[in-house]
């Protein structure tokens, strides 16, 4: 774990941490924002995958005393998980909920109302499956009942 | 971490009409505790922004280990404090509008605190007098086991709760600031308006003013009030915190007509500081190891 | 150190507060004046305004006459330098006293003057003007207390220890300062109303309005001392328990404390104004012009 969080100092990369995190940031904005459509989502399933590419080429300046840029670096990492589990959930949910929006798809469809989207690393790979949700505690159910009426 | 938030756009707009803008040039202290020196940068001036967006955009652009401590960017939460052209301010509060930018703006670090990397100091001192202000010490309970208090009573302490606790006056106060032999025997003014809020507490029952005088080193302020003039909260530190604290240990401690009054009337004496540092963190706690000796006694 | 008995003395040696110094420091050497603005310019001008205080005030009260224009002139004005007159010689109309004895030749002034001047001296606002204009400590805000960046202290400067030590300590005699000089602000008050008397009844001259105005700034400074406004409500605990000193506080003293500074000057001024003007007229320079 140490190490490879050292490693971005002897990174012969040539990618800065602050140009790809505003690539990233760009992307999801324009892509994955509001209001989404498949071939959206598509096309940043696949800028993800550069960006993954670029972000593991950071190139990092300086010590490991408070380092911005080792930090930003760092957490590239965590940021592109997230950008992909974000993705890949909003492409496999062919539905409008809450605040996902698909223009593709207006609309509750009731095949996803007992559904959550799960995202896994598999082989270094993002799978997004789909997984019943853990049924509602009694107590609760009952509270829902109870404010019906 | 530094992680840019905002959208702003990678290049600078042009002004609508005239010449290009001047460059900024910025002259950011970079170094750490074996030394450092003032480095300058060029950068494009953008609209509207203030200091943090301008070394935002230099960490960005130039120097990606420039390390700079910060949060919010809108004056709440106290990180980025720093001396910019000298004056002990908030980065994410100075508008460069506001500063003369035809000639180099010079952002240093807090010259109070030990230097950490760059613009980041450590400020821990201030967290160690923290644990030393004793707590509060509420009174018993109505008899329907409320608490009460009037609205008059709970007005007043609110300018105390604005504190961010950016201690930008701690990093101004001369008497640690220019005397650091000062620290081990003196709070600073955040700690001042702490204990005032306390001592003002309509439901607390602990006289700290004993305590305020020998440990917490009242005495030392001089009233000179530069704590208040960089406040960045408008916070009346001298005249609501500092002098009401000093005219309190006036009561205890200088006036013997108080005194008197408190022998005839059998009110109690000023409770001695030994007995109020129980309520301490301190008292808590095992004194850490490392902790120096007071030192600068008759020096 | 104490003064009072109930209080432990010798104290008891204070906890430290336990934080390593003598650590690298962060930024350039504090010798090093960041600041771009002039700061230099505050405080020498509160500086050379106190020095010319006290200057004029030395003049004023070792003077010993034209600090008094009787009714023989046909105005009644007494120089707040020289109220109360308790000195043997003072003139008959304004004599309070006397307490020294005939033909000392002392000059009333110097009797009553350590009390005023000694208010103040301890008042918080002024505290902080001469330790930044004189003492330099600090000159200004983030810029270097005197003599704390060489290498080698000088003598007067080996430590800072603040308003802790004798003669320091002294300032927490404030309060005592404000209960006499409670009295002068009373006693000038009767001598602006004094100024009223004119031969033959009541008028108005210019020295009549210049003594109001300085009863009023004196009125106004000493009501908002913020020793008064501890003891009018702020040493309070709770507010709600203590209605009408909290009205006081909450109206009077702590507006009047905002403006402290403003009526610091303003009455240091006007009083400087009216014992000029009542010299100037006395000896004849001009005439005091009569309004109504």
């Amino acid at each position: 774990m140490t190490r490879h969080a050292t490693s971005y100092f002897d990174n012969e990369g040539t990618e800065d941490a602050y140009a790809v995190h505003r690539a990233l940031q760009e992307t999801m904005q324009a892509l994955v924002g509001i209001i989404r459509v498949e071939s959206e989502l598509l096309e940043a399933k696949e800028r993800l995958a550069e960006l993954a590419e670029r972000a593991s080429k950071c190139a990092v300046e300086g010590n490991l005393q408070f380092n911005p840029g080792w930090h930003l670096a760092l957490d590239l990492e965590s940021m592109l998980a997230v950008s992909n589990c974000t993705t890949l959930s909003a492409i496999e949910r062919r539905e409008s909920r809450g605040g996902h929006t698909r223009d593709d798809y207006p609309g509750f469809r009731p095949e996803f109302e007992n559904v959550n989207m799960i995202t896994r690393l598999v082989d270094g790979e993002y799978v997004v499956a789909q997984e019943p949700k853990p049924q509602m505690p009694d107590e609760l159910a009952r509270l829902f009942e109870e404010g019906a009426h | 971490m530094a992680i840019d938030t905002g959208s702003a756009p990678t290049t600078a707009p042009e002004p609508p009409s005239g010449a290009p803008p001047q460059d900024l040039v910025m002259r950011l202290w970079r170094g750490d505790a074996s030394g450092g020196r003032f480095q300058e940068y060029r950068v494009a001036p953008q609209e509207g922004e203030v200091v943090l967006d301008v070394v935002h955009r230099i960490q960005a652009t130039q120097a990606p280990d420039l390390a700079v401590r910060w949060n919010c960017k809108a004056g709440k939460c106290g990180s980025c404090s720093a001396e910019i052209n000298g004056r002990p301010a908030l980065m994410c509060m100075t508008r460069m509008s506001t500063l003369a930018t035809d000639q180099p703006v010079t952002v240093s670090p807090m010259r109070a605190f030990p230097i950490m990397r760059d613009l980041v100091t450590d400020v821990s001192y201030n967290f160690e007098v923290a644990k030393l202000i004793p707590a509060f010490k509420p009174g018993p309970r109505d008899p329907d086991g409320l608490y009460r208090m009037a609205q008059v009573d709970i007005d007043r302490g609110q300018e105390f709760h604005k504190c961010i606790e950016c201690f930008l006056c701690q990093n101004v106060c001369h008497v640690i600031r220019d005397h650091e032999e000062n620290k081990p025997r003196y709070a600073g003014p955040r700690f001042f308006v702490r204990l005032a809020e306390l001592e003002m507490h309509p439901l607390d029952t602990l006289d700290r003013r004993d305590y305020i005088h020998q440990d917490m080193g009242i005495g030392y302020c001089n009233i000179t009030k530069c704590c208040t003039e960089v406040c960045p909260e408008d916070i009346h530190i001298t005249d609501n915190a500092i002098i009401p604290l000093k005219e309190r240990i006036v009561d205890s401690h200088y006036d013997p007509v108080a005194w008197l009054g408190r022998k005839i009337t059998g009110r109690p004496a000023p409770l001695r500081a030994s007995e109020a540092r129980k309520h301490t963190g301190a008292a808590h706690a095992q004194p850490p190891a490392a902790a120096t000796p007071e030192p600068g006694d008759g020096a | 150190m104490s003064v009072i008995e109930d209080v432990p003395s010798p104290a008891p040696r204070p906890q430290p507060i336990p934080v390593r110094i003598g650590a690298p420091r962060a930024g350039p050497p504090r010798a090093v004046v960041l600041r771009k603005d002039p700061w230099w310019a505050q405080p020498l001008v509160t500086g050379l305004g106190l020095l010319a205080f006290v200057v004029y005030a030395t003049w004023a009260a070792f003077r010993n006459g034209h600090y008094f224009i009787g009714l023989d002139q046909a105005r009644n004005y007494l120089s707040p330098f020289y109220s109360p007159c308790l000195a043997a010689n003072c003139p008959p109309a304004v004599r309070w006293g006397p307490v020294t004895p005939a033909n000392s030749g002392f000059s009333p002034a110097l009797i009553i003057l350590i009390f005023p001047l000694a208010f103040r001296l301890t008042c918080y606002y002024y505290r902080k003007t001469y330790y930044r204009a004189f003492w330099l400590s600090p000159p200004a805000c983030a810029v270097a207390d005197a003599g704390s960046t060489s290498a080698k202290p000088n003598a007067f400067r080996k430590r800072y220890t603040g308003e802790t030590r004798f003669p320091l300590v002294l300032q927490n005699v404030h309060r005592y300062t404000w209960y006499f000089t409670f009295i002068f602000a009373v006693l000038l008050t009767y001598d602006a109303i004094e100024a009223f008397r004119f031969p033959g009844g009541i008028g108005i001259g210019v020295g009549t309005l210049i003594l109001v105005a300085n009863s009023v700034f004196i009125w106004a400074y000493q009501l908002g001392c913020h020793a008064c406004r501890h003891l009018s409500g702020g040493n309070l605990k709770k507010f709600s328990k203590a209605p009408a000193r909290r009205w006081i506080w909450t109206n009077l003293t702590t507006p009047l404390n905002k403006h402290h500074q403003l009526f610091a000057w303003l009455s240091l001024m006007t009083i400087v104004v009216s014992d000029l003007y009542i010299y100037l007229v006395s000896s004849g320079a001009f005439s005091d012009p009569r309004i109504f």
